[in-house]
């Protein structure tokens, strides 16, 4: 979903924002939400929502709506919240055969039905629906069968088929709106969710809609690149904004969420709770927005993949002075509760090198922008926790994380099989290989008396030698003749 | 009763006591390497490296050897920390200590603990109070670091100044094999009569 930075939910009482999922690419004042909540009614991703649509000379039809298809403007749209009107019913009565026939109760039920596609692009109305529409398989925007549905449906629909359901689901990101071209014949427009994927359609109608839920929203449109801001306002002015906007609709919303997540949602399997959603718009419901976790947007990567790029990007915060025996967990918390940031933290493990009295962790957050605001915010108020420890913040992240390249004073044995003391001196380097000459001729000296090596350690440090495996036992150079 | 939390943690615990901190390490050892060098005090059952996320990069590797029993772990502490111990190369031993909860990446939480935090704006009276220990803590961090910075600088010139005396004795014992070689040394302790002179 799209949020316009000044409208937030602060205008209205009865919105608010639910969970984050993003900022946009291009203008990053742009939020995506997951869902949001309009006057007591919670709308999240790929639900189903009529959204206004301003549809300039369309008449649209009253119930009738078009699948858009093709590859052009209106197939998937960003849509601003505020274009959302209210959740909806769609049902499919195509006679593809690929569509389940859809129930009398459901056909009762539905607030909207399609059964033809519109061709953004060949501008034609066909009764064909292609395999593919805006990436989403053809089938996930059917009706759903009746044995992928939720169990609450099932006693509902007789036959295998699905039964449309209404639709509940609002989505405003999903939904995109589908224009006809205005030339066309009467577009209806339709709205239904479609996947996640950017591909939702269809249009409400708009004075039915108006009619029916007039949310208090109203909007006006500024115009931002292509996506447009609305502002909420008085109630009034929908209309008149409305009229404004519609000339030149296409251009105006566009898709919809599409967000970087959406993308690696679709590694998972089909059956992942967001392809369902899809796949029947109508019967959405709430399943699509619990099952997206954030879990299943992305799997998660160590915590080293993570930070890298993170660095990178100056997503990553030092917080130093936390009690040293948090866990990572509880300092995700602690920054999601005073933050309401969602981060992924690490606890830097203690060492005999460290202030015992200090812990510290990496923070990653998501978004540059969060990670500055916690900054700026943690240095100009103080975040006390228990036992009087002031947090402190900074950037002061490793440059690059990497293996130590050098290690001061040790001569690594390269090959690790190769621990004996006869191959130890075969494998050190020239510098060390001087010094075993040197102790071998020490011994040279004294036949009678083998060396210890630890008496020479005493004499220079660099000379001791205990070899891994017979540690108890120190080594003798033999002297060779 | 015990809550699960709370067995969970006293496993923890128990597994902390079995657990040597090694470090002094250097950056090439491996798991199998380090395994093997204290197998020989008894069984070790886990290696887990701690990453240096914040450096310096050059600092030695630390290392939690997770022994089979306490007694193991006594032995190779009293033992490494007696008697030079090197491990994958040479000739910086190893310090060996015991570990200790706050070094494992994986601990859990502490069993009742919630985390509990305030928000201090600067109208607060004990705002001015909050920014000196933030201060200090700050300090304290800078310290650390500094010294860090400075053993390390040391470590290096210490190993310059040993590289240079090896060389040294080198060449000296290289001067006197040649003149015992050659028999100078000989001649010279026949020249002034040197009675003592084990090789002649």
């Amino acid at each position: 979903m799209l949020q316009s930075n000044s409208a937030g939910g602060e205008d209205n009482p009865d919105f608010k924002w639910g969970a984050k999922r993003g900022v946009g690419r291009k203008d990053n004042k742009v939020r995506f939400y997951e869902s949001f909540t309009l006057e007591g009614i919670e709308y999240r991703l790929f639900d189903c929502a009529y959204f206004y649509r301003f549809l300039g000379e369309y008449e649209p039809q009253w119930d009738e709506l078009f699948l858009a298809c093709g590859d052009e403007k209106g197939v998937s749209n960003i849509n601003d919240v505020e274009t959302i009107m209210g959740k909806c019913n769609v049902v499919c009565t195509s006679d593809d055969r690929r569509n389940p026939r859809p129930g009398t109760k459901e056909l009762r039920r539905a607030k909207y039905i399609f059964s033809r596609t519109f061709d953004t692009r060949l501008r034609i109305i066909s009764e064909d629906f292609a395999d593919a529409i805006a990436g989403i398989g053809v089938d996930k925007l059917f009706n759903m069968r009746r044995d992928k549905q939720p169990v609450k449906r099932l006693n509902s629909s007789a036959a295998a088929i699905t039964r449309a359901s209404p639709v509940k689901s609002f989505r405003p990101d999903l939904g995109s709106t589908k224009l006809g071209k205005h030339d066309n014949r009467d577009a209806k427009l339709m709205s239904r969710t479609s996947s996640l994927k950017k591909v939702t359609f269809l249009e409400d109608r708009a004075d039915h809609v108006h009619v029916k839920r007039n949310p208090p929203v109203n909007t006006e449109t500024t115009t931002r690149g292509q996506i447009p801001i609305l502002k909420t306002r008085a109630f009034g002015e929908l209309y008149a904004s409305g009229s404004s906007v519609n000339a030149k609709p296409s251009k105006k919303r566009k898709l919809i969420l599409n967000t970087p997540e959406t993308d690696d949602s679709d590694d998972q399997g089909p059956q992942s709770g967001e392809k369902k959603l899809i796949k029947n718009p109508p019967l959405v419901e709430k399943a699509p927005s619990q099952n997206i976790e954030k879990k299943s947007w992305y799997k998660k990567l160590p915590f080293e993949d993570e930070l890298k790029p993170a660095i990178e990007k100056g997503r990553v915060l030092l917080i130093e002075n936390l009690e040293p025996s948090y866990t990572s967990l509880e300092v995700e918390f602690l920054f999601r509760q005073a933050f309401k940031e969602g981060v992924d933290a690490k606890m830097i493990p203690s060492s005999p090198m460290s202030s015992p009295h200090s812990g510290r962790a990496l923070v990653i957050f998501g978004t540059t922008k969060a990670a500055d605001s916690a900054m700026s915010r943690l240095n100009e108020d103080c975040l006390m926790l228990s036992g009087q420890r002031a947090l402190t913040g900074s950037k002061n992240v490793p440059v690059e994380i990497g293996r130590c390249r050098s290690f001061t004073g040790h001569f690594n044995m390269v090959d690790r099989s190769l621990m004996t003391a006869q191959k130890v001196s075969c494998c050190i380097t020239l510098r060390l290989f001087s010094v075993v000459i040197s102790l071998v001729m020490v011994t040279h000296r004294k036949p009678n008396s083998p060396c210890q090596i630890t008496e020479y350690y005493k004499l220079t440090p660099l000379f001791s030698l205990i070899i891994v495996n017979r540690p108890h036992k120190f080594v003798n150079f033999q002297p060779h003749p | 009763m015990a809550t699960p939390e709370e067995v969970a943690y006293e496993k923890f615990l128990e597994r902390v006591r079995r657990t040597v901190y090694v470090d002094e390490l250097t950056p090439l050892a491996t798991a199998p390497v380090i395994s093997s060098a204290f197998n020989q005090f008894g069984t070790v059952k886990k290696v887990s490296f701690i990453p240096n996320y914040l450096g310096p990069k050059e600092l030695p590797m630390g290392v939690l050897v997770e022994m089979e029993n306490e007694e193991m772990t006594q032995a190779v502490i009293s033992t490494v920390s007696q008697l030079p111990f090197m491990v994958a190369g040479m000739p910086r031993p190893v310090r060996a200590c015991a570990a200790e909860p706050n070094m494992f990446v994986d601990k859990p939480k502490k069993p009742g603990r919630t985390v509990r935090f305030r928000w201090i704006k600067p109208n607060d009276p004990d705002f001015d109070k909050a920014r000196r220990v933030k201060r200090l803590a700050r300090k304290h961090s800078a310290e650390n670091s500094f010294m860090l910075k400075k053993q390390l600088e040391e470590a290096e010139k210490l190993s310059k100044q040993q590289a240079e005396t090896a060389v040294t004795h080198h060449k000296k014992f290289e001067m006197m094999d040649k003149l015992l070689y050659d028999g100078v040394a000989q001649k010279l302790a026949g020249r002034y009569d040197l009675k003592g002179f084990p090789y002649r």
